[in-house]
């Protein structure tokens, strides 16, 4: 048994060697969320692909559970062990990582926030130095949204994410701000980022208004949650729109039942967040705090025509 | 403090652990990334004395990492709303564990409810309250002496440390040298004997599981001044690494034996194990693969029996 045991052990031990005698210098560290969720596995792709296009050394640390604030901690203490150029961190919430990011801060690590959860003003709160944030920028997203609508008129539902969360606040701000005069909002209400929520309130507010033209959810989730109740009391004509581009929305447009989703592309969020910093490492000035990457008004059109070279990254 | 054979091998597990890595990582051995070792380590380490008490009266808690979460949101609510000052929040969370942990064992002890069931049950409801009392998001902006708890060091040893190494001594005082410890074990061994040497097993349930629910508590607080929030989804998983620890360290799973320094050291392999796998930038799933089989390998190792090997050959 014992010699079982060492012998295991070693075959064990051996294994890991492999895989880990290649690297010599770790010149950027990125600290990932959960990839088990797409929309990170995306990122982590993007990150990775890039990186070896560019013969950058990166460490890449990712969670095992999502939003696992302590682990990721630890791992953000680690990466500095090895004392890397760069930091980029995708934080599982603005603050679990302030201990950590400050001591990056004294070491002269650059530091780049990823998704944008560390708002430049959040950063200043924290006293914490980020260098620049690599996200997209949630205003826009809702702003095409309501591009999306231009030159029609009626009657719209506006299903807000979760009150106080910084995206769904600044999703809606562009919606409402940009939405042409000749639309008008009969209702603005939190469904919380959740599908049946966003269902029930789709039903209240039709059996209000029938005329309804149009439903603006600030994620995919609420979007589909609207789709199942007007696919319920065949309401297909109402037009619904979603924000985020996940998998199921695009399923959901190429079926008919979602009109369009103004889409994230994480996987062009993970290369700019390495090529950024890649750049500044070398002496290129960036300017801006907020680096935002680009997003796309996805419908079936679109995704039928396929021209748009943005849709390459779409996972 | 004697030790016996699964102690020394426990120990030369964790050596030959530290020597690997030590060779395929030239930061392994770092002063910083030692100390990194053993901060990362309190929590679960703290969570695994608690296991190793409940599992050697051969019960279970699984509900230390939802009590870790609602301890922490409750105290934190209370002094967001109240203005608390900062050892209100302290008394809070702990007395927040100690109470669910003596729900717990009440419902155990007086209901005759299997442990599994309760504290699965208190999973799921503790974390449900942690996630009701802070909206599902992490509240941050802790006062300083709560910081303090969490990322400050005294001559240059962490806080947490302290703390962790005043929990294991006191641990290891009450299990070996205390009527609570013998009564515990005595439990585990057996119960119905117990009863009939006249142990108030339902009383002792009550107070095992509200220790236990302390210990998570102090966890909880731990890891809010780690974080600088209170996180509702904090401890999620952590109850099953701290049965993990537990096991490796030579707790009986059937009840009547328990080691204070085998949970340490259970703790610190698995601390040492995280450690080293981040360290060489082993992808999420691959750890997983490892933890796993590092938990068979150390059972294994532990558990063998090293005088008839000696003997045979």
């Amino acid at each position: 048994m014992m010699k079982i045991t060492i012998f295991l052990f070693f075959l064990f031990s051996s294994s890991f060697l492999q895989g880990c005698s290649e690297k010599k210098s770790n010149n950027i560290a990125v600290l990932i969320n959960d990839v088990s969720n797409p929309y990170w596995q995306t990122f982590y792709e993007g990150v990775k692909e890039t990186a070896g296009e560019i013969n950058q050394d990166i460490d890449i640390y990712t969670l095992r559970h999502a939003m696992d604030a302590e682990a990721q901690l630890n791992q953000c203490e680690i990466a500095l062990l090895k004392k890397p150029k760069a930091l980029i961190f995708a934080a599982v919430n603005g603050v679990n990582l302030r201990p950590c990011l400050r001591k990056a801060n004294q070491q002269g690590v650059l530091l780049v926030d990823a998704d944008g959860n560390i708002s430049q003003a959040l950063a200043k709160e924290l006293g914490v130095s980020v260098a620049f944030s690599v996200a997209s920028n949630n205003y826009d997203l809702g702003t095409y949204a309501a591009q999306y609508l231009e030159g029609r008129s009626g009657k719209v539902l506006v299903l807000e994410g979760l009150s106080g969360s910084q995206p769904n606040i600044l999703r809606v701000k562009g919606f409402k701000e940009n939405l042409s005069d000749s639309m008008k909002i009969i209702a603005s209400q939190p469904a919380d980022w959740d599908r049946l929520k966003a269902s029930n309130i789709t039903n209240a507010i039709l059996s209000a208004h029938p005329d309804l033209l149009a439903i603006f959810a600030a994620n995919d989730m609420m979007a589909l949650g609207a789709v199942e109740t007007l696919r319920a009391v065949e309401r297909k004509d109402i037009i619904v729109i979603g924000i985020d581009g996940v998998a199921d929305a695009v399923q959901s447009i190429e079926r008919d039942d979602l009109t369009a989703s103004i889409a994230q592309l994480p996987y062009l969020m993970g290369r700019e967040a390495v090529l950024k910093t890649d750049k500044y490492l070398s002496g290129e000035e960036i300017y801006d705090f907020n680096q935002y990457v680009p997003i796309i008004t996805l419908d079936k059109e679109v995704l039928q025509s396929r021209d748009n070279q943005l849709l390459k990254h779409l996972r | 403090m004697t030790l016996k054979t699964s102690t020394i091998l426990l120990i030369i597990f964790l050596a030959i652990l530290c020597a690997i890595f030590s060779t395929l990582s030239p930061y392994f051995l770092n002063v910083a990334n030692l100390l990194n070792i053993l901060v990362a380590t309190v929590t679960i380490g703290i969570l695994a004395i608690g296991a190793s008490f409940v599992i050697g009266s051969a019960g279970l808690d699984l509900s230390v990492g939802s009590i870790m979460a609602l301890s922490a949101t409750t105290a934190m609510a209370i002094a967001t709303s109240m203005n608390a000052p900062w050892f209100m929040i302290i008394v809070v969370c702990l007395a927040t564990g100690l109470l669910v942990g003596a729900i717990n064992g009440g419902l155990i002890g007086f209901r005759h409810i299997p442990a599994f069931i309760v504290t699965l049950a208190m999973l799921s409801i503790a974390r449900g309250l942690a996630l009701l009392i802070s909206n599902g998001r992490p509240t941050y902006g802790l006062p300083e002496n709560i910081i303090f708890i969490g990322q400050g060091s005294i001559f240059g040893v962490p806080v947490p440390v302290l703390i962790f190494l005043i929990v294991c001594l006191f641990a290891y005082f009450l299990l070996s040298h205390t009527r609570f410890g013998w009564h515990t074990l005595a439990i585990g061994d057996n119960e119905e004997a117990s009863k009939n040497a006249g142990i108030k097993v339902n009383w002792h349930k009550v107070k095992l599981y509200a220790f236990s629910g302390f210990l998570a508590a102090l966890a909880g607080l731990i890891f809010m001044g780690r974080v600088n929030a209170s996180d509702p989804t904090a401890g999620t998983m952590y109850e099953l690494t701290a049965i993990t620890a537990a096991i490796i360290g030579g707790t009986s799973l059937f009840g009547g034996k328990a080691s204070v320094v085998g949970a340490v050291l259970g703790a610190l392999i698995m601390g040492v194990l995280q450690n080293g796998l981040n360290l060489m930038s082993v992808p999420a799933y691959y750890q997983q693969l490892a933890v796993g089989g590092v938990l068979i390998l150390a059972v294994s190792f532990n558990s063998f029996d090293f005088k008839t090997w000696w003997h045979k050959s």
